[in-house]
């Protein structure tokens, strides 16, 4: 009774599963484990306990000024008083769990060890523990029964200087700095059987009262979510499903209506239908959604437009998201334009109450660098001299480190290794509960003020709640803002009958790579595999987007080779039904479920499980269970033991991130409707792209890219930019935010004054009517935005010119501050002449906004470029197999591991005419990458390789251009 | 030609702390190194040497980012002792030209030498002198400046860094300065030296030449006060307040480097005894109490606690010794000693009060019998008793123990 393992954070040295282990090692059949004021242990502890066949009693231990109170959760009454008392105490530090109980507590057993409390809480036992004895006296004068409590949370004695660690973490100290009250320096040892009962043996009744406690598992059998508001979710679902249907559709075939309602009878017969609403309801707030994961499987989905892609059309795998076999809840993950999901969540909250709506958790743990780091500085050791040892007890181990006090810390620190942390919150997970979420688990707040949930993803699901992953996607703010300016500019493009994925152009631009600022297809290493496969179709890019992950990359060339045609043969026949669409290659997660049903003959319900196990790479006992199983199956049904093999090899290039089809279909909608806007917009796709950020590349890539697609680039100008980049026609015109030191006021300033005031025609009138902060000048002249008002001028004469102007609110300039008189007459002819940058201005251009308004920034180097003899990148395929030199402006560098441990480099460079790839190999790399950490232009030195129609150089040598 | 009149030396020692560590160690002469605090994520380097700087290492740089650009780039730690000493060493070297001496830190001095060519004949020349001495006992390379001013002498110093010597005769200020760089004016910040570059402004006679109107609306008020600069006005004297008050100093370094809390308590406790003893021998009290820690990564952090009042008794000043150093101690590194000073000496107060309050008459009284006792047998044969501490103190403390402590307060 009453143990603590190390869910009592930063206190207990004890991992859930070695307790569980003991336990079981003593045969221990009912146990209640009692964490310090918290529940985050409960599904993981409930788990173990199944497993082990143990009895598991729900329970906390709450602290009160110092004292300790066991609660034992005995009823769900019991549970829900005690998820209240925690969560008050999460939310309020300061909270006493007395008023409370003293008014009653149904359902729970109280036992303390503090004469005080047990004077204060009638009800309370008194608890006797083999460290405290204290509360005996109390209790009989009270006449109160006794509880044998064990107050354990270790295992061994040697577990005592990790306990003090611990503590010192906890409370930023350290070990040396512990006071007495702070750690616990005796006792909290789980005891033997023998021994416990010596320990008690003086009162039986304490024993006895303890064996009298009842487990009662609080998690719900029943999904927790809220009804929805009408007489017949079933009905009221059908009707918006066939509405919806009918929209995307036109007319519903026999097929379509099959497939509705065949998930319409599971979905009801599950009790899915509220939770469908709600998900509909909620994608409703939004301009425009994407659905990820296994819901874009879904026809309902989809026709709900939660989805965006045809289920029939692409043959996506219904059961992967829903089966009657499968007992886990419906997991639909929606994305959001990045800057709606604030305002969703908002008004999820408001439609449905704070109360009854809480973030999922993250469970975040040691892991043995962090922990070695943190435990060196409890024995007073400086960051620099922990980096320091750190290298040495890497490369060495502890034989090369000299001092002795390493010894501890690194005995410490590996009992650290795996221990939870902190709570953290999950970046989209999100539950809805018919009462409010503390009648059915403890909430504490997260980092920006909203209820958490105490628990993981997992636990979540375990404690029956349904969790909504409502995630941010900047891709879908870029089509919102590209066809938003399109609209302006009236175009309209009617998304009903909009079908990018058919439309030839943009298949002809992604087959040949051509996909910068495109949603998720975009990185070098996947426009690379675009242009060897020479396919921008559909189906396609549905696959190479599940197949470019890490874990696989051993099957891409195999598979482009396939493509191309070369024969192959399914690893068994069974296999070739199901992975003939990829060219007999595992693709997608539902791959690995579906071979396992094929081939082991697992049920749906197991294939599903291994499938998870394989990709949280959980290794273990488990694996190698779903292991013996799977070999055992294909066994049976006289499957040779190498095809076993290599089709098993193949499923664990599962482990890590994968995507099951439903979700690379869902993601590639998106790809496509981005690569459309940029075949046939291109303009106001790379402002969107632009004005959105967070890309694969810096804006100086992409606004190269934009040079080379052939737009004209304006601005940044006073008169023209917006906030934000935008487009007209064929010009991309820089946005206000593109200067780096401009402030927010400033450029709100300027877009309102423009909105009331009109165009300014004068660098006096801008001057004088924006009243700008002279650092802002400074930055909007550096950027060139007053060149067109005044293109004579050198851009020191517009600062000096504004800056001397009488500013409305600003007290410097020369005219008088007591006239009306403005410092200005308006001109109306507007000014068509270019101004010419002198290289100082360039530089200072670059500086501000990170590019050049109207040339590549190489041009900056011009004078080393004299006398270079190089070819030029867009020459590239005329130089096959030939050694070359050509110039490299860094776009991006990808560091990758190859299968030794060693460090290589995949680097995108781009000259003057086209953006090229190039690898650098270990040996070299180690060699040359502090010149590829730089940002200045670099001479490339390597041989043009050629594969499957992609070109890469094999870098030789590197030179720093100048050199 | 005019006699000048300049009597202003300026001496600097450019990147100071690395130049302190190459005089330390002449092979690192060449090599390529930083000085910088922690090796963190987030640390910078303080100093680069003239070899790291010549590849483009700069003060302030992130750490990680000069590691990025030159893999084989030595990182050592800044020695803020030997930096003080070398600090010390200057001053001892001017000390004997003038006494009008300015001491800044980290290799900057400056000297007011009117009145003193009598003795050492034209300024210049003792610069010349000043700055042989420097190179030939410290192994220091200084820039030397002389100019009529601290300002201009400053400049000038900027102007031949890493080393060299200038002369700008009185009335010449302004010609001198306005052909040089704007960066070079004190005052000119990264904000303002990019609103000047935008401006166009590139040299300093350019912001002399600006009027008012012109130097509000380009720089604000604090404009004029630079124009006055760029004109190379400059009034302020030299701040040659060296301090000699007298303090009581006991310095403790452990046998070990210590951790725990009750150890280094007991320390505190036996040392602020014995320099009290010391104080009040002298019939003195003190106002002011310092204590600085010396971990060790050669980081030190200090505290300080005063009084309107005077402290005399071990009672008070053991209980504000000990709250300084817990004040103090603000890291979690390991300890190798402290420095507790008594300042702000004063006589000792004899109370005005006509009736003596019960409690203070014992405790003096109690004071008394204590040193009489310490003053016969040695200041260990009384103390109190948290200055003894259980466990492993014997051998982190031998120091600090006298053999017969029997008794305890």
């Amino acid at each position: 009774m009453g143990l603590l393992s190390a869910y009592s954070l930063l206190y207990s040295p004890l991992a859930a599963t070695s307790l569980f282990e003991r336990l079981e090692s003593l045969g221990i059949q009912k146990i209640a484990i009692t964490d310090r004021d918290n529940l985050y242990g409960y599904p993981v502890y409930r788990e173990l306990a199944q497993e082990r066949g143990i009895s598991l009693i729900c329970g906390a231990l709450l602290t009160e000024s110092g004292e300790e109170l066991y609660a034992f959760v005995q009823n769900q009454a019991g549970y829900e008083l005690l998820c209240k008392l925690i969560s008050n105490r999460n939310i309020d530090p300061h909270y006493s769990y007395l008023p409370l109980l003293e008014g009653g507590c149904e359902g729970l057993v109280l036992a303390t060890t503090s004469p005080p409390l047990l004077k204060k809480i009638s009800n309370a036992y008194g608890a006797i523990t083999p460290d405290s004895l204290k509360a005996v006296t109390t209790a009989k004068a009270l006449s109160r029964p006794l509880l044998a409590i064990d107050r354990a949370f270790m295992l061994a004695e040697d577990q005592r200087e990790t306990h003090r660690v611990l503590r010192a973490i906890a409370l930023h100290k350290d070990v040396g700095n512990l006071s007495k009250g702070e750690f616990q320096e005796k006792g909290g040892l789980l005891l033997e059987d023998k021994a416990w009962q010596q320990a008690f043996a003086p009162w039986p009744s304490a024993i006895a009262n303890a064996d009298t406690l009842v487990p009662y598992d609080p998690f719900s059998s029943s999904l927790i979510f809220p009804t929805y508001p009408v007489s017949d979710a079933t009905e009221e679902l059908r009707d918006r499903v066939y509405k919806g249907a009918e929209k995307r559709y036109g007319e519903i075939n026999d097929a379509i209506e099959e497939r509705i309602e065949y998930e319409l009878k599971i979905i009801s017969n599950k009790g899915f239908s509220p939770y469908f609403l709600v998900m509909h309801d909620i994608v409703l707030l939004s301009s425009r959604t994407c659905g990820r994961g296994s819901g874009a499987a879904s026809i309902v989905s989809y026709s709900l437009g939660i989805t965006n892609v045809d289920p029939i059309a692409h043959h996506l795998y219904f059961e992967r998201f829903l089966s009657e076999a499968r007992m886990d809840p419906p997991d639909i993950d929606v994305d959001f334009a990045w800057d709606e999901r604030d305002g969703v969540f908002l008004q999820v909250y408001k439609r449905f109450g704070l109360d009854h709506c809480a973030r999922v958790a993250n469970h975040n743990s040691f892991h043995l660098r962090s922990a070695l780091r943190e435990t060196a500085r409890c024995y007073g050791l400086s960051d620099q001299q922990i980096s320091t040892t750190l290298k040495v007890l890497y490369s060495e181990g502890l034989k090369g480190v000299e001092d002795p006090i390493w010894q501890t810390i690194v005995s410490v620190a590996t009992k650290l290794d795996n221990l939870p942390k902190e709570i953290s919150m999950h970046c989209g997970g999100l539950v809805i509960t018919p009462k409010p979420v503390t009648a059915y688990a403890p909430i504490l707040r997260s980092a920006d003020g909203y209820p958490q949930l105490s628990w993981e993803k997992e636990g979540t699901e375990q404690a029956g709640f349904v969790k909504i992953d409502l995630l941010g996607n900047r891709s879908l703010a870029v089509i919102r803002d590209t066809l938003k300016n399109l609209k302006e500019d009236g175009i309209f493009i009617d998304e009903r009958t909009w079908n990018p994925s058919e439309d030839i152009a943009t298949i002809q631009a992604l087959s040949v790579g051509n996909s910068m600022g495109v949603f998720y297809i975009e990185s070098p290493a996947m426009r690379q595999l675009q242009k060897k496969t020479g396919r921008g179709d559909f189906e396609h890019i549905v696959i190479h987007s599940s197949l470019i992950r890490p874990a696989a990359n051993k099957y891409i060339n195999e598979y482009v080779q396939r493509l191309k045609g070369k024969p192959w043969e399914p690893l068994h026949p069974r296999l070739s039904y199901i992975l003939d669409e990829t060219y007999g290659i595992l693709c997608y997660q539902e791959d690995v479920s579906k071979t396992a049903v094929a081939m082991a003959d697992f049920s749906q319900a197991d294939a599903d499980q291994l499938r998870k196990v394989i990709a949280k790479k959980a290794g273990g006992k488990k694996l190698n269970k779903y292991r013996d199983q799977f070999f055992a199956g294909c066994r049976k049904n006289q499957v040779e033991e190498e095809t076993i093999e290599a089709i098993w090899q193949m499923m664990l290039s599962f482990d890590g991130y994968s995507f099951c089809k439903p979700h690379s279909a869902s993601y590639a909608m998106v790809s496509f409707q981005s690569a459309y806007l940029r075949v046939h917009h291109p303009a106001y796709f790379m402002a969107a792209v632009l004005s959105n950020q967070g890309g694969y590349y810096r804006p100086q890539a992409y606004i190269s890219e934009a040079r080379r697609m052939g737009l004209t680039i304006e601005g940044p100008d006073i008169n023209c930019s917006r906030i934000t980049y935008h487009a007209h026609q064929n010009n991309l015109i820089i946005g206000l935010m593109a200067i780096g030191r401009l402030s927010r006021g400033a450029m709100k300033r300027i877009v309102e004054t423009r909105k009331s005031l009109g165009s300014f025609s004068s660098l006096e009138e801008a001057s004088h009517e924006l009243a700008l902060d002279r650092e802002d000048l400074v930055a909007l002249v550096e950027a060139g935005a007053f060149d067109s008002l005044a293109p004579n001028l050198r851009r020191s004469e517009q600062l000096r010119i504004l800056l001397t102007t009488t500013r409305v609110r600003q007290p410097y300039g020369q005219a008088d501050l007591f006239t009306d008189e403005k410092p200005y007459t308006r001109k109306s002819v507007a000014v068509t002449q270019k101004h010419k940058t002198s290289d100082d201005e360039l530089h200072r251009e670059y500086a501000a906004l990170g590019f050049l308004r109207s040339y590549h920034p190489l041009i900056l180097w011009s004078h080393l470029l004299q006398g270079v003899v190089r070819i030029k990148a867009c020459d590239m395929k005329e130089h096959v197999h030939r050694f070359v030199t050509l110039i490299g402006y860094q776009i991006t560098q990808k560091q990758v591991l190859t299968k030794g441990g060693e460090s290589m480099s995949f680097v995108s460079f781009e000259d003057e005419t086209a953006l090229y790839e190039t690898v650098l190999f270990p040996q070299l790399y180690k060699r040359l990458y502090p010149l590829v950490a730089s940002q200045w232009p670099l001479l490339v030195f390597g041989e043009v390789q050629e594969d499957q129609g992609a070109l890469i150089i094999e870098v030789q040598n590197l030179r720093k251009l100048g050199s | 030609m005019q006699p000048s009149e300049a009597s202003i030396i300026h001496i600097n020692v450019t990147d100071f702390a690395a130049a302190v560590t190459i005089a330390k160690n002449q092979s690192l002469s060449d090599s390529v190194f930083v000085i910088a605090l922690e090796a963190s994520n987030r640390s910078v380097v303080i100093t680069p040497s003239h070899r790291a700087w010549e590849e483009g290492i700069r003060s302030g740089m992130p750490l990680r980012m000069a590691q990025r650009l030159l893999p084989s780039l030595q990182v050592l730690p800044l020695d803020s002792k030997s930096i003080a000493k070398a600090d010390q060493a200057i001053a001892t070297i001017v000390q004997t030209y003038s006494p009008q001496i300015q001491c800044d830190r980290n290799g900057h001095v400056y000297l007011d030498m009117h009145g003193t060519t009598r003795l050492f004949g034209p300024v210049v020349d003792s610069a010349v002198r000043i700055r042989k001495e420097i190179a030939e006992q410290l192994n220091l390379e200084a820039s030397v400046a002389v100019a009529s001013n601290k300002l201009v002498a400053k400049i000038g110093t900027r102007t031949t860094r890493p080393s060299g010597l200038i002369q700008v005769r009185e009335g010449e200020e302004a010609a001198f300065l306005a052909q040089q760089d704007v960066d070079l004016l004190s005052g000119v910040g990264v904000a303002t030296s990019r609103l000047l570059a935008v401006a166009g402004i590139t040299q300093i006679g350019q912001i002399a030449s600006l009027d008012d109107q012109q130097v509000l609306a380009f720089l604000g008020k604090r404009g004029l006060a630079l124009r006055d600069a760029a004109r190379g006005l400059d009034k302020s004297p030299l701040h040659t307040g060296l301090s000699s008050k007298r303090v009581i100093q006991r310095k403790v370094s452990f046998a070990t480097p210590l951790l725990e809390q009750e150890l280094l308590q007991a320390a505190v406790v036996t040392a602020t005894e014995d320099a009290a003893l010391s104080m009040r021998t002298e019939s003195m009290g003190c106002s002011k109490l310092y204590i600085q820690l010396s971990y060790t990564d050669g980081k030190v952090s200090e505290a300080t606690c005063r009084t309107k009042d005077q402290w005399a008794f071990d009672q008070e000043l053991v209980q504000v010794a000990w709250r300084a150093a817990q004040q103090a101690r603000n890291r979690r590194v390991r300890l190798l000693g402290f420095v507790l000073h008594l300042a702000q000496l004063s006589p000792l107060m004899k109370s005005l009060d006509l009736i003596f309050p019960e409690g203070a008459q014992n405790s003096e009284k109690l004071q008394q019998a204590v040193d009489t006792m310490r003053k016969k047998f040695g200041v260990g044969i009384l103390t109190h008793a948290n200055a003894l501490p259980l466990g492993p103190s014997e051998r982190l403390l031998p120091a600090l123990q006298s053999p017969g402590s029997n008794f305890l307060i």
